[in-house]
């Protein structure tokens, strides 16, 4: 039985992210953990595998057991054996140019003999169906294969407590089940997750929630939900597209592919919200992409209160809330990165309360969650008429979320969000489109 | 980037053992560069451009040419500025123009820089990048080495991907594409690139990494056909140097 | 920082392949336009950039595989080695002087020198002597002068703002 009692984890000059955290894993028993984002799985994960304080300068305190091994007196490589975690971002992931490299690497270093090799690289691309991939270049797979990739590579160090960290995520409703199927088999099993899938139904044996630094119980509740208001009354501004047409080629495993994508008919007013819908690869990104003048379209129109509008004139409209913030920040504290967008101080001082930052925090040591929130301030204060927010709960929490729509809207701007969260498309009040295999609906 | 420069053909120098074809490659460069008289240089640019086109084709070593196709005219247009104390054979009035000695050392660098040229491409054109990896650690550089080269592969794409995605990001943020998004896209670049350090650290030895030599997943068999092949790699450049 | 962080060769590793593909990434992918037409290679900025940030070692590592790298990769195999001994030297006489007076003007209008009589220099006297001869190499000199002089000048300051905004950078110096 794995034990793991008063676990406490802080990084430097920070709050303890959690605190007397206990949990008791059994033998075939997988547990569950959920948690909204930013709330500190992966620092978990991290914590006991060793490297949040070897490589991230955590202080971790507590005590990790399997049976009557110390977990937490063993070195990261030598703990290996113990437990392993998937990693959360599958592009980070990768170390090896190519498949088959990436895969060896852990059986390497369990010093197997050539042969036995050989049959376990087999083994594990066979199971994730990754055997056609075997000579490709890593950096050719598409996100989906990178997860099974990763998840083939945590099979590959062959720990005996298995972490998943978001691993459902990307993955097609069959390989969910599949990968659930290869979980009963696995001696202890940690899930870490954001959302409660229906998939996990009757398959843990317990369940908790990770909120404020502790574990509780879990329990299903209906989020109480209040969708945002549009603000009523003129609509400023529309943006419509029709008949648009893009495809892009890309090289995979030496053969050309093609991704073909069509627009009928879309129109987005200021002041509303609508939430653009589809599974990883539809096209919805690509689209986003379009819209902002990021691509140039192959045949459509796409216009602004009636007129048309080139790419150079479209990225001034839109605000493309990236999905890794990171991505458009770059000035090294918050005050600046606000003061390079706004007429004055104390404009920049109400944003940043009203978004819940600290003017004097460097950029690149916000959490994820926060940068996410600095990013939403820069644009609030831009002010354009429209906005496209990707994918923007996988980084703070629903309630966020939608406060943001919530000031957004308030603003005048006219939102489009992508997403692909049940509870958010069960719950949206707005227009909804969907996104098939490149093609809007 | 890899996949730009093997090309996917079956010949017999892309069946050439690789340990092989890299001692090949370097000594025929050093005797081609070596080389002071005007015939073993000759014949070995031409060897180059035969090995060349059997192995690659006809359109593959044309491109190569192209792609120094500037300097070859540069070589060509300068050698009057070379040796001009010498015996002239073509003058205007009192201005000579090419003297037999420039002539000569032009050419001479002519025919060295094609050969090289067509070599070196030839080598990364026959052998993928990993299998040259493999290769060196025959030769004994370290694990250490090997595997830093095998990540910063990996890297290059990954990094140059998330390059343009950055440029696309700010030049959105700022609602312009010019040359002023190209610093900020720089230092994010290398921020998000900086702190992939220590996660690469953490993933390298949650996967068992300790520092020590582990023996490789792929081996090399010696036979009699390397064996061979080894030694042909290094008798011919031994044999043109020796030519003189 | 925990004593087994200092020791583990699994950080150097990592520093060295990012710090080369940076190098790499930046001679290969990313291009300036230049006003006459063609473009400009960024790679003395990221040489650099290297070097004034990580140290003379990772520097020199960085910056002369990491070019090498790029010049395989680009079909121009041939200039790999002039490459790797040019911008590793580059790399190690940058990093020596930034890290004995890293604020001084004399000690960066140094370094911008040392920067374009390596590049310039070095490439004109290694491809001359070994690959195209002097003559031909010539013509290349004044490009040469500009990038290197581009690196200096851009690199440095890049070298600042990275540490500035990215605090923790100080800890992995090498």
């Amino acid at each position: 039985m794995i034990e793991i009692c008063n676990l406490e984890l802080s990084y430097e000059g920070e709050e303890k992210i959690f605190s007397s955290l206990s949990l008791k894993i059994e033998k075939n028993k997988p547990v569950l953990i959920i948690s909204e984002p930013g709330c500190g799985k992966t620092s978990l994960a991290k914590a006991l595998t060793g490297t949040a304080s070897k490589f991230h300068s955590a202080k971790v305190s507590g005590s990790f057991f399997l049976d009557s091994l110390d977990l937490f007196s063993l070195d990261v490589p030598e703990r290996k054996n113990y437990v392993a975690r998937s990693i959360q971002n599958p592009d980070e992931a990768i170390l090896f140019p190519t498949v088959e490299n990436e895969i060896a690497f852990p059986l390497e270093q369990r010093c197997l003999k050539r042969e036995e090799m050989r049959k376990e690289i087999s083994l594990l691309l066979d199971r994730y169906d990754l055997l056609k991939y075997r000579d490709a270049d890593t950096a050719e797979l598409s996100g989906g294969e990178k997860r099974r990739l990763n998840l083939a590579t945590l099979d590959a160090i062959s720990p005996k407590l298995f972490i998943y960290d978001e691993a459902f995520d990307e993955l097609s409703a069959s390989w969910r089940k599949r990968l659930l199927e290869l979980m009963r088999e696995k001696e202890y099993v940690l899930v870490l997750g954001s959302h409660y899938l229906f998939e996990y139904e009757n398959f843990f044996e317990s369940t908790y929630e990770l909120c404020d630094g502790s574990l509780f119980p879990y329990e299903k509740k209906s989020v109480p939900f209040v969708f945002p208001e549009s603000k009523v009354g003129l609509c400023e501004h529309t943006l419509e597209i029709s008949n648009l047409t893009f495809s892009q080629s890309h090289r995979a495993m030496r053969e050309k592919k093609t991704f073909d994508l069509t627009v009928p008919t879309m129109r987005i007013e200021s002041g509303r919200a609508y939430l653009l819908e589809g599974e990883n690869g539809a096209g919805k990104s690509t689209l986003a992409r379009l819209i902002t003048g990021i691509l140039e379209k192959r045949g459509g129109s796409i216009t602004y209160d009636g007129k048309a509008v080139d790419e150079k004139r479209r990225k001034t409209l839109v605000s493309y809330l990236f999905q890794n913030p990171f991505n458009q920040l770059y000035l090294p504290r918050v005050q600046d990165e606000l003061m390079s967008v706004s007429s004055s101080p104390e404009e920049a001082e109400r944003v940043a309360d009203l978004f819940s930052l600290s003017l004097t925090d460097y950029t690149e040591e916000l959490s994820y969650g926060k940068a996410k929130m600095l990013q939403a301030a820069i644009y609030y204060i831009l002010n354009r008429p429209f906005a496209i927010f990707d994918e923007v709960d996988s980084a703070i929490s629903y309630r966020d979320t939608m406060s943001l729509l919530t000031l957004y809207l308030e603003r005048g701007s006219g939102v489009l969000m992508i997403s692909h969260d049940e509870r958010i498309i069960s719950s949206f009040g707005g227009r909804i489109y969907h996104m098939r295999e490149g093609r809007l609906e | 980037m890899r996949s730009g420069t093997y090309i996917y053909k079956d010949s017999f120098y892309h069946r050439f053992d690789d340990r092989a074809k890299l001692i090949f490659t370097l000594l025929f460069s050093i005797a081609l560069i070596a080389s002071p008289s005007f015939y073993p240089a000759l014949s070995m640019m031409l060897l180059s451009i035969l090995l060349s086109l059997f192995s690659v084709g006809f359109k593959e070593s044309l491109l190569n040419f192209k792609r120094i196709l500037l300097l070859v005219i540069f070589i060509i247009i300068f050698s009057p500025f070379q040796k001009r104390d010498a015996e002239s054979i073509i003058s205007i009035g009192s201005f000579m123009l090419i003297s037999r000695d420039s002539l000569f050392s032009s050419v001479m660098i002519l025919f060295k820089f094609v050969g090289i040229s067509f070599i070196f491409s030839l080598l990364l054109e026959t052998e993928r990048i990993e299998d040259i990896v493999r290769a060196l650690r025959y030769f004994h550089i370290s694990y250490s080495a090997s595997l830093t080269i095998s990540m910063t592969l990996s890297l290059i794409p990954a990094l140059s991907y998330r390059y343009s995605e950055i440029r696309e990001a700010i030049e959105l943020r700022k609602g312009k594409t010019e040359l002023s998004t190209l610093f900020p896209s720089l230092v994010s670049l290398i921020v998000s690139a900086v702190k992939l350090i220590p996660e690469n650290a953490s993933l390298l030895e949650e996967r068992g990494f300790t520092g020590e030599e582990r023996p490789s997943y792929r081996s090399y068999g010696m036979n009699g056909f390397i064996f061979t092949q080894m030694l042909l790699s290094v008798i011919i450049p031994l044999a043109f140097f020796l030519w003189r | 920082m925990s004593e087994e962080r200092k020791k583990s060769s699994a950080l150097r590793i990592s520093l060295i392949a990012i710090t080369t593909a940076i190098v790499a990434v930046f001679t290969i992918a990313i291009r300036v336009p230049t006003p006459v037409g063609g473009y400009v290679s960024l790679c003395d900025v990221a040489v650099v950039f290297v070097s004034a940030t990580f140290g003379p070692v990772t520097g020199f590592i960085a910056g002369g595989v990491g070019t090498a790298i790029a010049d395989l990769a680009g079909g121009f195999g041939q200039w790999a080695p002039v490459s790797f001994v040019v911008h590793g030297l580059e790399a190690l006489l940058i990093a020596l002087i930034v890290r004995s007076k890293p604020d001084s003007l004399v000690y960066k209008l140094l370094a911008a020198a040392v920067a374009i009589l390596t590049v310039a220099g070095g490439y004109f006297l290694l491809t001359g002597a070994f690959l195209i001869g002097f003559a031909a190499a010539l013509p290349e000199v004044p490009a040469n002068v500009v990038q290197s002089a581009c690196g200096v000048i851009v690199g440095l300051p890049l070298s600042i703002a990275v540490r500035k905004a990215y605090r923790r950078i100080d800890e992995l110096k090498w």
